[in-house]
């Protein structure tokens, strides 16, 4: 780990010492030992303030949509797995530029995250991100410097929960997602730190239209959790931050992970998440795309 | 999504009809209406109203 921390304030240094990049997204050492918030240094000589640990959990991809880069201009971030297909996924929504990044990759085994530790629980025994326990891309899709040896994790099941939830009968299954909704605070965090949730013009902040009722009962709380998760279809990227950020701890992975399952059976796998290239399924025509409603 | 948030499948169903198929569009609204009706009213996700 400090063999990384090392290697990223290196290049940190070199990049804005000479100018190449106008600022540098990594993460920092916070108020407690178990976070590490984002910092942003745009100074070569406060490169020290970054570190890398096991607590560096968090997307900083999202950040890249605060910053503005003129032509020729350009910010350097040190990007994981997810933090890759955070990039990819605004580049492939043309929000940025990969001309205007300078990306230090970085292969991950898994961080871990709490939100509280009481006082007789140990930093040692802080597990793992649930999120990083179903990651699949564990090495940067895209970077410009790798930092350290790619890693080989074997492939997960990330539908897992998906799957228990679909062998229950419908009634069992309203009074799963009753119980979770009733507790959701619309604090709209999950959707504040989505790198997919990047409208300009949010329909939440459309306040004229009122498409939701501003009560925070459970019913207004699905409306809003199921309408989140329909507009990232396609286009989640699985980087469960949503979920990781949540004060009320719900399962927002498994609503976006059933959707991302239903694609992959009818779409294929990993159609348009990885090549810059390719386009979501959803956002695009083939003649050959499964239709079987239109037999009935 | 809302068979997954626990609504009964029966409830939203999807057809494809052309507008110029009057009598076949008609005879599936009342179909799935007897059929809807039969299942009773939805309390889910409900208590905003």
């Amino acid at each position: 780990m400090n063999k990384i921390a090392e290697l990223i304030k290196e290049q940190a240094h070199a990049l804005l010492e000479k100018k190449e990049i106008k600022l540098f997204i990594g993460f920092e050492k916070g108020s407690l030992p178990y976070y590490s918030p984002p910092a942003f240094i745009d100074d070569a000589d406060q490169v020290e303030r970054l570190i890398w640990d096991d607590f560096c959990g968090a997307n900083l991809s999202i950040y890249l949509l605060n910053t503005v880069c003129r032509p020729g201009e350009k910010i350097g971030l040190a990007a994981k797995g997810c933090d890759s297909r955070g990039i990819q996924r605004l580049i492939q929504d043309n929000l940025v530029q990969r001309e205007n990044l300078v990306i230090l990759g970085v292969p991950c085994q898994g961080m871990k995250g709490a939100f509280t530790l009481s006082q007789d629980e140990n930093l040692q025994e802080i597990p793992l991100l649930e999120k990083c326990l179903v990651c699949n891309h564990a090495n940067p899709i895209t970077y410009d410097y790798l930092l350290g040896e790619e890693v080989n994790v074997p492939a997960r099941d990330r539908f897992k929960k998906v799957e228990e939830l679909e062998k229950l009968d419908c009634d069992d299954r309203y009074t799963f997602w009753s119980g979770e909704f009733d507790r959701c605070i619309r604090c709209y965090a999950c959707r504040n730190i989505c790198p997919a949730c990047n409208c300009r013009s949010c329909y939440l902040e459309q306040h004229r239209v009122s498409w939701h009722n501003k009560a925070v009962d459970m019913a207004e709380n699905a409306n809003y959790l199921m309408t989140k998760a329909m507009h990232v279809a396609g286009r989640c990227i699985e980087c469960g931050e949503c979920q990781r950020v949540c004060p009320a701890q719900l399962p927002l992975m498994v609503l976006n992970q059933k959707i991302v399952k239903d694609l992959e059976n009818l779409f294929g796998e990993d159609s348009g998440a990885v090549n810059p290239a390719d386009k979501q399924p959803l956002c695009c025509y083939h003649v050959d795309d499964p239709d079987d409603f239109a037999s009935r | 999504m809302l068979e997954f948030a626990g609504i009964e499948v029966e409830r939203f169903q999807t057809r494809w009809v052309s507008s110029s198929e009057g009598e076949k569009f008609a005879s599936i609204i009342i179909k799935l209406t007897e059929e809807i009706t039969a299942l009773g009213p939805n309390r889910k996700y409900r208590d905003s109203l």
